[in-house]
């Protein structure tokens, strides 16, 4: 069991019963995730991929189907997984320091301990000089990299994160996606990114999940063997995006008909 | 010309007078350190003080002015008497510190009950119903109608009073503090999960700093509240206190000292609020940048 995948997710279905009728989130969705494998889950908005990923996180219920991590399944939050979310989800009333040991001190590692991780990461995330300051004091791109050093302090062996440029600006985004393929390069997690920016799949994912709305599923699943650095105007980066333009067009044409 | 001379080259141009350069064309001096939005404050404390020192003035015409009865109306000068007398002979420090005393006592155990009942009912659906309903039941008793039974069940004095502020005061905070929980952003709730937050911590490092601008708002209220019904408490159940020294002052026919009485409501209520909570805010939720500006 243990050598087919670290994440495997078997069967996925997860139902929304509101008001409004039932809505099919996510519908049989089946994958597997190497070990330190980077994953990028890419659709339109309302395809389920948050879902999918925030099931993974254990913050929600599937209706029906399993998720196994190390061949253990999962029903709930887990000490192996940390999660970056797309408005970075910081204390405001939490310094940068204290953001960071956040999961640390909630499993009660002593304080000396934590400044130890806390002060190592924020050299790796580059957040020097910071370490005092209160969110609400920093940009966008740096609290997303607090953000992500609080997700690194617990040693996860997954992490996943949802759309976590997805509110920055063009420069800062690209800045932070260099930066977090050199966080990745050290730390080598197992990382399910969810995104609906092509090219940042492109640029990120050693594999793409392509997932369609309505419902949700996986229509297509694509093997990036670009060399990085990635050029964003190479070849092969042109024609597979030219292909999964190609797929994004066609999953649309159903729900388009209804 | 002389025009030229403090205008830079330029604002002569447009015309300013003999050295007397056109207001707001003039680039900025010797009050260069001053903001616009200090000017403005300093104005808005000016026009404040400015109406109060203008009413001060109106009682002092009409006291004097003799349209009034003396018993009925004292002059400012005899409530500075007043002040100056009870001073000497302690009693007003006796009244001013029972009144303090239990209104401090009853706001903190009101502020305690509220923080526990308000977490209580903010986190847990299942107390929320159980105890929603009688809350809002006893919610609508004015303070002042607790004062016979308290006195019923605890005599004249301390505690029936501090019992009064209590359950006068025990709803802001309540209140305010279940809804600060319920508006908590869901975000927060997502993170304490993800990283195994436990029940105690969840509470004490993410629901109650998230709610404390509630939380601070509603201990705001309960303190005023509390002070507002502690003098109709002290006038009916007690012989001792800035309620009874205002009641025993109309029965001594003495204004002065009446009106020295509301003086000194007025005055601790007014340093409580802005002293105490404006700092309590000012430490907390503008140095986290959850709200801008003290009110």
């Amino acid at each position: 069991m243990a050598g087919e995948g670290k994440v495997v997710v078997r069967n996925l279905t997860k139902i929304f019963e509101g008001d409004h009728g039932t809505v099919v989130a996510l519908d049989r969705v089946s994958a597997t995730v190497r070990e330190g494998e980077f994953l990028c889950i890419l659709g339109p908005s309302g395809c389920g991929k948050t879902t999918l990923l925030r099931i993974v996180g254990g913050l929600e219920k599937p209706t029906s189907g399993e998720i196994s991590i190390s061949g253990q399944a999962i029903s709930g939050p887990g000490p192996e997984r940390a999660f970056v979310f797309q408005d970075y989800a910081l204390f405001p009333w939490k310094t940068v320091l204290e953001n960071i040991e956040f999961g640390l001190h909630a499993r009660s590692i002593p304080l000396e301990e934590r400044r130890r991780v806390s002060t190592q990461l924020v050299e790796v995330m580059r957040l020097g000089g910071f370490e005092n300051a209160y969110p609400h004091a920093l940009s966008g791109g740096m609290q997303q990299r607090v953000s992500i050093a609080r997700a690194l302090a617990v040693d996860p062996g997954v992490l996943l994160m949802d759309e976590p440029f997805g509110a920055l600006d063009a420069q800062t985004r690209f800045a932070m996606q260099r930066e977090l393929l050199r966080v990745w390069e050290i730390y080598h997690k197992t990382l399910l990114f969810v995104t609906h920016s092509i090219d940042e799949a492109l640029y990120l994912a050693d594999r793409i999940i392509m997932m369609s709305p309505r419902p949700g599923r996986i229509v297509e699943e694509i093997r990036v063997k670009i060399p990085r650095p990635r050029s964003l105007t190479g070849e092969e980066f042109m024609r597979l995006k030219a292909h999964m333009l190609e797929v994004l067009a066609k999953a649309e044409t159903p729900a388009a008909a209804d | 010309m002389a025009t030229h001379r403090d205008s830079g080259g330029f604002v002569g141009a447009v015309g300013a007078q003999e050295g007397r350069p056109l207001p707001g064309i003039q680039p900025p001096r010797r009050r260069a350190k001053v903001s616009l939005h200090e000017r403005i404050f300093e104005r808005d404390v000016l026009l404040g003080w400015g109406t109060i020192a203008a009413v001060l003035v109106a009682w002092e015409m009409v006291a004097r002015s003799g349209f009034l009865p003396r018993w009925a109306f004292p002059s400012l000068f005899e409530v500075v008497g007043a002040f100056l007398e009870l001073t000497l002979d302690k009693t007003l420090f006796v009244h001013t510190g029972a009144s303090l005393f239990r209104q401090i006592t009853g706001v903190i155990l009101a502020g305690v009950a509220g923080v526990i009942l308000g977490v209580a009912t903010g986190i847990s659906p299942i107390l929320r119903a159980a105890l929603l309903p009688l809350c809002r039941l006893l919610y609508p008793i004015p303070g002042i109608a607790w004062i016979p039974i308290a006195i019923l069940w605890m005599g004249i004095g301390f505690k029936s009073t501090v019992f009064v502020v209590f359950f006068t005061g025990l709803w802001p905070t309540l209140f305010n503090t279940q809804a600060g929980i319920l508006s908590l952003e869901a975000q927060y709730t997502d993170v304490a999960k993800v990283y195994l937050a436990d029940r105690s911590f969840y509470i004490r490092h993410v629901v109650l700093p998230g709610a404390l601008p509630f939380i601070l708002t509603g201990l705001r209220l309960t303190y005023g509240v509390g002070w507002r019904v502690i003098v109709g408490a002290e006038i009916i159940s007690s012989i001792t206190g800035l309620g009874f020294m205002l009641d025993d002052a109309r029965w001594q026919l003495r204004p002065d000292i009446l009106v020295l009485g509301m003086a000194m409501i007025a005055l601790i209520g007014w340093t409580f609020d802005r002293y105490l909570f404006g700092t309590l805010e000012r430490a907390t939720l503008q140095k986290w940048g959850m709200q801008s500006r003290s009110v």
